[in-house]
């Protein structure tokens, strides 16, 4: 009986190797690092029963659910829950949307997510603000959501370009605080909130921070930290008032989170317009103290040479840890932070030039956004302008204010 | 439990006068004379050519439950019905019925004219109960429970208004009834906007009994068969899984349109001190149009089951008499004393899974309910017209191991007086 030659049999194995291999490679379903790879614009497909889809515009202030299906790459997950979302950005011309994998299916997910926003981007006319602005909160050791552009087309029907966002829930923080138990709050904008006392009744707190986890816990049990942490706020600034507050939040991690929405020229953050606005609040499930989540960064680059402490005074708690020579001095620093890492190289200038370029294409196509290409090229060059200048003006801002201390 | 028990004391007095009525001699209607009598109901009869009876229904409620409680706002005793009618025959071929609730946000019951020129061909107008249900179509004073099944009253389709042939034929062994109506019947009806029923309705029974000439105990044997087909508007539909006392376990959130099938089967039995009872209803609603992308999908499904058995302890001749007792109480007697058990299940949600379960209001496979319950009754005839019964109810709703869909268990206590001239 005739034997294989060892060589033979070597070439047999690495063949069965190279297909196994193969069959592998074409098999392999996409992750999560591919739904958020940002070199692309993906392409997202929902089906909305035609009568649905009115309704949805129709009803677009409201958070009414609708079924649909959802597709992306070829993965195709059936009824899902899609809803209207925004504050200002609502529109129904270009609807915002939430979608949950799991809203009719419980324990149905994508990509190991329960949730996923849509960010209709129609408050931005340069369409990248938001998506650098997180980059700079993630680079500066920050919790951000990921983002990536995204083509959404509607029952086959292109509805514009759109920004695919991480939503801020247990699934995020289990992956940027290594645990999901903890309690998370949105910032509720009802009426503006500047961080005053709003008395003994923890339910107050309710009406400007929604829960996001722990929705059935009681009251006293979600808010009675919150309502600590703002009545400790508004004591005397003392030489107990640090060790008071900082039971109830992170100064560190509240002062860096300022500093870069102020580098950034937020509009509408901590320090914003109209109040404390578009952040979360997270508490772990042992301690009471709480740190911010950045949310929402579409009106950042409000100005190139807006303050370094604009508005600083209106918020009780900022103000108040200004007053504490470290916290100033970390402030200042994340300043500079921001201002070197954003000129080193350019690279704010080259992220903005970048996403700009990548979505030309997809924008341009966009018949639903509230501006014009005209507008929007012109925003992009402003923001170019922003990011070669406000690193300097920053500089110039923190060196004067070391200067006068 | 105060008020309970004056309404028992309220019923056993009133037993005494009533029980002084008891069994007047019918004598023969004379020409050209008013006659006034009361056998099973007060009546007038004039001449032999008209007659009209008084009916009246008192029914008081208790109801205990873990469940229900927390719907009743503490106070436990409910007077559930409160209902006066007449009825009658004019010249021998009309017959009538007025009935109506004397507080209700719908007060009227069975509104109709019954035109009799044979046996076998009657012709019946207006607002009365699709002949749908072997349960549904019994009135709720000669129940053997103190509730109709859930199947019965989620599925069955209740009263409406329509035009209906009806007659026996074959010598009385086989019964037929086929109309038309303007809806599906009340038991379908929204109790709210925004929740659909069934349009113009076609519905038919078929009834027979094979054994009925014969002397044996098979002869009270009955089979039955019947249907309705409706309209079906676009919306949510209004049949929703409720329990006995109205605990929500599916809301029927999905778009419906089309066309409502409802098919029913019926069997009943009486040999002797027992009775036997059993229907299976499917209700189906087709979803024409509603996926997606405009596609049909399965229509959505409901259908459930009963089976009933009965035993008259003591005081009447067999289970179909149980309610006129031999000896009546203050009469030499107790009155009657009457057992039952019924099991049934309701499930509501998709029959195949061409696609994952889900709570989607456009769902292809819709993750439904289901609910089994099991109930003890227990019925004391005091005599024609008054009657105590005791309900034990154990329902089971879901299952622990499906997520997305509510899942319990469920004791409640029911005690009915009634009244019934």
């Amino acid at each position: 009986m005739r034997t294989l030659a060892p060589r033979c049999v070597m070439r047999l194995a690495l063949l069965a190797i190279a297909w196994i291999s193969a069959i592998g490679v074409a098999t392999a379903g996409p992750t999560l690092d591919d739904l958020f790879a940002d070199s692309v614009v993906h392409d997202v497909r929902l089906s909305i029963n035609e009568r649905d889809l009115r309704e949805l515009r129709d009803r677009y202030r409201e958070n009414v659910y609708f079924p649909a299906d959802f597709e992306w790459r070829g993965e195709r997950v059936r009824n899902v829950g899609v809803r209207s979302r925004g504050l200002a950005s609502r529109s129904a011309t270009k609807l915002g949307l939430r979608i949950d994998f799991n809203r009719y299916s419980t324990g149905q997910r994508f990509l190991g997510l329960a949730s996923l926003v849509l960010d209709n981007l129609v408050t931005d006319p340069a369409l990248v603000r938001e998506r650098v602005s997180m980059r700079l909160f993630a680079r500066l050791g920050q919790p951000a959501p990921r983002e990536v552009f995204a083509r959404v087309f509607i029952n086959d029907v292109y509805e514009g370009i759109y920004a695919i966002v991480e939503p801020v829930d247990g699934d995020f923080l289990a992956r940027v605080v290594g645990q999901k138990s903890g309690y998370l709050f949105e910032r509720h904008f009802l009426q503006p909130y500047y961080g005053e006392d709003l008395g003994e009744d923890p339910a107050a707190y309710r009406t400007v921070f929604e829960p996001r986890t722990h929705e059935l816990d009681a009251d006293s049990v979600l808010y009675a930290p919150i309502r600590e942490l703002f009545y400790e706020v508004n004591q005397s600034v003392d030489t107990v008032w640090r060790e008071r507050v900082s039971r109830y939040v992170d100064l560190q991690q509240f002062v860096t989170h300022v500093a870069i929405e102020t580098f950034l020229s937020e509009a509408d953050g901590i320090l914003g317009f109209a109040g404390m606005a578009n952040f979360y609040l997270y508490r772990g499930p042992v301690h009471d103290q709480h740190r911010l989540i950045v949310w929402d960064k579409d009106r950042t680059f409000a100005a190139i040479d807006s303050s370094i402490l604009q508005r600083a005074d209106e918020n009780r708690l900022f103000s108040r840890a200004l007053a504490f020579s470290d916290l100033r001095s970390l402030y200042l620093d994340v300043l500079e932070r921001c201002a070197h890492l954003a000129a080193a190289d350019g690279w704010l200038e080259g992220e903005i030039v970048r996403l700009a370029a990548l979505i030309d294409g997809a924008a341009r196509e966009d018949r639903r956004k509230p501006y014009d290409d005209e507008a929007r090229v012109r925003d992009v060059e402003f923001l170019r302008q922003f990011a070669r200048q406000r690193p300097a003006f920053v500089l110039h801002g923190v060196a004067q204010e070391r200067g006068r201390r | 439990m105060t008020r309970t028990a004056a309404v028992i004391a309220v019923v056993l007095v009133a037993a005494i006068p009533a029980a002084a009525q008891q069994s007047p001699e019918a004598a023969p209607p004379r020409k050209g004379e008013w006659n006034v009598r009361w056998d099973d109901h007060p009546e007038v009869e004039w001449s032999g050519r008209l007659r009209v009876e008084f009916r009246a229904r008192l029914q008081g409620d208790s109801r205990a439950s873990r469940a229900a409680v927390e719907r009743l706002d503490g106070d436990p005793f409910d007077i559930g019905r409160r209902r006066v009618g007449i009825a009658g025959e004019i010249g021998g071929m009309v017959e009538f019925q007025i009935e109506r609730e004397l507080e209700d946000s719908v007060p009227w019951r069975d509104v109709y004219v019954n035109y009799r020129p044979t046996r076998g061909l009657q012709l019946q107008a207006g607002q009365f109960k699709i002949p749908f249900g072997l349960e549904e179509t019994t009135s709720s004073s000669n129940l053997d429970f103190i509730y109709r099944s859930i199947v019965s009253t989620r599925l069955a389709a209740g009263r409406d208004r329509g035009t209906m042939l009806h007659g026996r034929l074959a010598s009385r062994t086989l019964g037929y009834e086929i109309g038309v109506f303007a809806h599906d019947g009340d038991n379908a009806r929204p109790k709210h906007a925004g929740r659909v029923s069934g349009g113009r309705t076609l519905a038919g029974r078929l009834t027979v009994e094979p054994f009925r000439h014969s002397k044996s105990a098979w002869s009270d044997l009955q089979f039955g068969v019947a249907f309705t087909r409706s309209s079906l508007p676009e919306g949510f539909p209004a049949v929703r899984g409720r329990s006995a006392l109205g605990v929500s376990f599916f809301d029927s959130d999905l778009w419906v349109k089309g066309m409502r099938r409802r098919d029913g089967i019926q069997v009943r039995w009486r040999p002797g001190p027992f009775s036997f009872a059993s229907e299976v209803i499917r209700l189906s609603d087709d979803r024409r149009g509603q996926g997606r992308s405009g596609t049909d999908l399965q229509p959505f499904l409901a259908r459930g089951w009963y089976v009933s058995g009965t035993w008259v302890v003591a005081g009447a001749a067999d289970a179909a008499s149980v309610a006129r007792p031999v000896r009546p109480l203050f009469q030499g007697g107790f009155g009657s004393l009457q057992l039952a058990v019924r099991r049934e299940r309701l499930v509501l949600g998709s029959l195949t899974l061409t696609d994952a379960l889900s709570t989607s209001p456009r769902a292809e496979a819709v993750l439904g309910n289901s609910e089994t319950a099991t109930t003890l009754g227990a019925a004391w005839h005091l005599n024609r017209w008054i009657a105590i019964e005791g309900n034990l109810i154990h329902e089971a709703i879901g299952a622990p191991s499906v997520t997305g869909t509510p899942h319990l268990r469920i004791w409640s206590r029911l005690f009915r007086v009634q009244v019934s001239i």
